[in-house]
């Protein structure tokens, strides 16, 4: 059975594109699949250290497009997962090192080994952007509930569109803060649906878990307590096919927002 | 005595309705108001210049059909779940008897075989096109063609290569071509793309 | 008392040092993860430490848990003296100790050397934190004499300590009690004088030198399929090659590459690549990946003011960090300790000061 090449793009830099590749693909393989993780931010790799493989590299995909190692060589195998593997991207060299054609053709050759290639994409939306897509059949777009991540989404969903290969698409909201949803200073989930009107494939919320996970080289899905981590795994689990219902991310209330909201009922009604 | 008690009550009863009073210019709506507008404007490719002269354009079409309020017509692209579609209301203060009508059409006619001339002898046309152009009637349309036709003629072979329609298309035209060269012709399809959806 | 019957298994235990029982905890859990004292019986020195009956009954209890015996103690504090009497440990006046021949008497002569390098943490007034002396090998010996102190050696076996003692010129001890030595036994020297490097370097190339110097901070890859395999060996001296003198910083995505050495004024960020037929030394901090010795030289040594790469690859043996120290920013630091790395016996081992001659 063939692999699933999954790309996770966004088109505005810093929304969490990095950092969703490295969970989702940590909860596949925890999960049972074998998977492939691809940084193709030659240049500016940053996957490496998300999963805290950053001393193990000595092939990239750089290399392997150059033909100075075999792709097996080049695929760093998880510390505590042997499911998941990693294709690094050079640090020394930029994104015209590599072509379209090339990635596509690892794509394919990955394709027969593994059960789940997912793609992370740079910022952007040249040449970097294009390579990511190139072997890619499926997308998650990555966006935060602002105006310009938004439209940068937007953009992006219009190029995917164009293109014939990519047979599905999903948006995958990041960073989301409950307590301004519902202070109404920012934009909800169903706003952000409706206006780029995609469907949806989970919501994580704003945790600070990430900040120490990143700096462990521990991806959040491995604690089984923060929320962030949950979110994640549920998304992982969508992708696999089950049916898996929104967490509910709203934050116990305080003692005064309950006052608030009865007075504000009473309003209503007096 | 009552006022101070009013004051109180108000800002007692204030606190505690925060969360409603600021419903109306939420940051949220606000935001989702700009990025919608954004967006439509982002997927249909057009600069707010250009949807400028093509509401000039539209304008000068159907006035010759019927007088319209030109300061009210309005022009603005819609999005229905996944469908754009362009909206145009017109105001219309008469229409214009068929007579009339038919006279503005002629003399269209007219100065478009005299535009077309204008492409085989380069500066000779100016002329023609300058006297024929005090005979329109259209204030609008005037003083744009004679800026028009000063200008140079390689932008009228566009005019030429335009398979399209109206004969009144070609002499407006030239008026896209003051500003940008090749622009005019792929935005106007899509406009009409954008119409038809 | 039982002084005069030292028996093979002895194992002293020296913890005068220590000024609270955290320390003294810290130090003794160090000891016992290092040293194989499973079975033994073990004389503790205690010195001037004052603790209570419970807590010497649970550091009794920590030995016993190992399979190993206190068979005394030794102290100055009359608050321990009568916890162990309450415990029913036998006690020894600190200045009547008689140490086994081969302990404390070889431990002051040869200071900081032992066959592992690594197991004995220095309870010395310099407080050097214990992970970097199981990382480094000192041999500042001609020095060391005034930082010399007690330290818990691993028991030598009998061979090991003969080569030792015929090497060992002697050191001058600083502590009195060594002055109270019983040195009837044949094989101690009394006129201690200090080693010369030359010898403590044949010295310690010829015991066995175990992974464990530089395990802690240096992980060997997996060399199948991952590291090159047509790398050739040799052993060519880097210093008849050119060197190539750099006075700049180099930042993440920046490579070096040449044929000789190359010696860096500045610091190599994580991310930057130095790769060098020859030597590779940065006054600085090497923070990147390294490369000594690119084609094949086995003789190949990088050094460096703090050595902390991400991957140091010597010749065609590549490591990495341990990924207990999974920093991958530059530590940028006052203090530099600066080290060398060389291939030795298909290991990469990191020492802590150079080579002065070969």
């Amino acid at each position: 059975m063939a692999g699933r090449v999954i790309v996770i793009t966004s088109g505005k830099g810093g929304v969490g594109k990095t950092t969703t590749s490295a969970n989702i693909g940590t909860a596949l393989a925890k999960g049972g699949n074998k998977v492939v993780l691809i940084d193709t931010d030659i240049g500016l790799r940053n996957l490496d250290l998300l999963l805290g493989l950053e001393n193990r590299i000595v092939y990239t995909l750089v290399d392997v497009v150059e033909e100075r190692c075999k792709l097996k060589q080049a695929l760093v195998k998880d510390k505590k997962n042997p499911n998941l593997s990693l294709l690094a991207a050079a640090q020394t060299r930029d994104k015209s090192a590599v072509s379209q054609e090339q990635l596509k053709d690892i794509c394919s050759q990955l394709k027969e080994d593994y059960d789940f290639i997912i793609v992370d994409c740079p910022a952007g939306i040249e040449q970097g952007f294009q390579n990511a897509i190139a072997g890619a059949s499926e997308a998650i777009i990555v966006t935060t509930p602002e105006m310009s991540a938004v439209r940068d989404a937007d953009r992006i969903i219009g190029l995917l569109e164009a293109r014939e290969e990519i047979e599905g698409y999903k948006l995958l909201l990041n960073r989301v803060r409950p307590n301004l949803i519902e202070a109404n200073d920012m934009m909800s989930v169903d706003d952000v649906v409706e206006i780029l009107s995609c469907e949806l494939i989970g919501v994580i919320p704003e945790d600070t878990g990430i900040i120490t996970s990143t700096n462990k080289g521990e991806p959040i899905v491995n604690d089984e307590e923060a929320m962030a981590g949950k979110a994640y795994r549920n998304v992982a689990r969508r992708i696999m096919g089950e049916d898996v219902p929104l967490l509910d991310l709203t934050e116990p209330k305080g003692f005064l927002d309950k006052i608030k909201a009865f007075f504000a009922g009473l309003k209503g009604k007096v | 005595m009552k006022d101070i008690f009013a004051n109180l009550y108000n800002k007692v009863t204030k606190f505690f309705h925060q969360a409603e009073e600021s419903t109306d210019t939420s940051a949220k709506d606000v935001a989702c108001n700009r990025l919608k507008l954004v967006l439509m404007q982002d997927r249909t490719n057009l600069s707010p210049a250009i949807m400028d002269r093509m509401k000039h354009e539209l304008i000068d079409l159907l006035s010759k059909y019927v007088e319209l309020d030109k300061e009210l017509l309005d022009l603005s692209f819609e999005q229905e779940d996944s469908q754009m579609a362009l909206m145009l209301s017109i105001p219309v203060i008469r229409a214009k008897e068929e007579s009339e009508i038919e006279e503005l059409l002629k003399l269209e006619e007219e100065v478009s075989e005299g535009v077309s001339e204008e492409i085989d002898s380069d500066e000779e046309i100016d002329d023609d096109e300058t006297t024929e152009d005090d005979n329109e009637e259209e204030d609008s349309e005037d003083s744009e063609d004679s800026e028009v036709v000063e200008e140079t003629t390689t932008e009228s072979e566009n005019i030429t290569e335009d398979d399209s329609k109206d004969k009144i298309e070609e002499k407006t035209e030239p008026e896209e071509n003051v500003e940008e060269e090749k622009k005019p012709e792929p935005s106007k399809k899509k406009s009409s793309k954008g119409a038809q959806v | 008392m039982e002084m005069d019957n030292y028996t093979e298994n002895e194992f002293v235990i020296d913890l005068s040092e220590t000024k609270n029982t955290a320390q003294l905890a810290a130090e003794l859990s160090s000891i016992i993860d290092k040293s194989d004292i499973t079975g033994k019986s073990v004389c503790l020195k205690l010195g001037n430490l004052d603790l209570k009956q419970s807590q010497l009954l649970s550091i009794k209890a920590l030995i016993e848990s190992i399979d190993a015996t206190i068979q005394s103690v030794a102290t100055n504090s009359e608050m321990t003296e009568a916890s162990a009497v309450s415990l029913g440990i036998i006690l020894r006046s600190t200045t009547e100790i008689e140490l086994p021949k081969f302990h404390d008497s070889i431990s002051e002569q040869i200071g900081h050397l032992n066959d592992t390098f690594s197991t004995a943490p220095l309870t010395s007034e310099t407080n050097t934190p214990t992970e970097e002396v199981e990382a480094s090998i000192v041999t500042e010996i001609e020095n060391s004499s005034n930082e010399l102190s007690e330290e818990n050696s691993k028991i030598l076996n009998d061979v090991e300590v003969q080569k030792a003692l015929d090497t060992v010129l002697g050191i001058t001890p600083i502590k009195t009690e060594e002055e109270k030595i019983d040195t009837t036994g044949d094989e101690v020297k009394t006129n201690i004088e200090l080693i010369e490097p030359k010898q403590f370097k044949e010295h310690f190339e010829a015991t066995e030198t175990k992974e464990r110097s530089f395990e802690e901070k240096y992980v060997l890859l997996d060399t199948e399929g991952i590291t090159p395999e047509d790398i050739s060996e040799n052993t060519d001296n880097t210093a008849e090659l050119s060197t190539l003198y750099l006075t700049q910083t180099l930042r993440s995505g920046q490579t070096v590459t040449y044929e000789g050495n190359i010696f860096i004024i500045g610091d190599a960020h994580p991310g930057s690549e130095v790769i060098a037929t020859g030597d590779v030394t940065v006054w600085g901090i090497l923070g990147g990946i390294v490369h000594a010795g690119s084609e094949g030289n086995q003789t190949a040594k990088v050094r460096a003011l703090k050595l902390n790469p991400i991957q140091l690859r010597i010749a065609g043996l590549y490591s990495r960090r341990n990924d207990t120290v999974n920093v991958p920013f530059v530590q940028k630091t006052d203090e530099f300790t600066p080290e060398e790395a060389r291939i030795n016996n298909k290991q990469i081992v990191v020492y802590k000061t150079l080579r002065r001659e070969d």
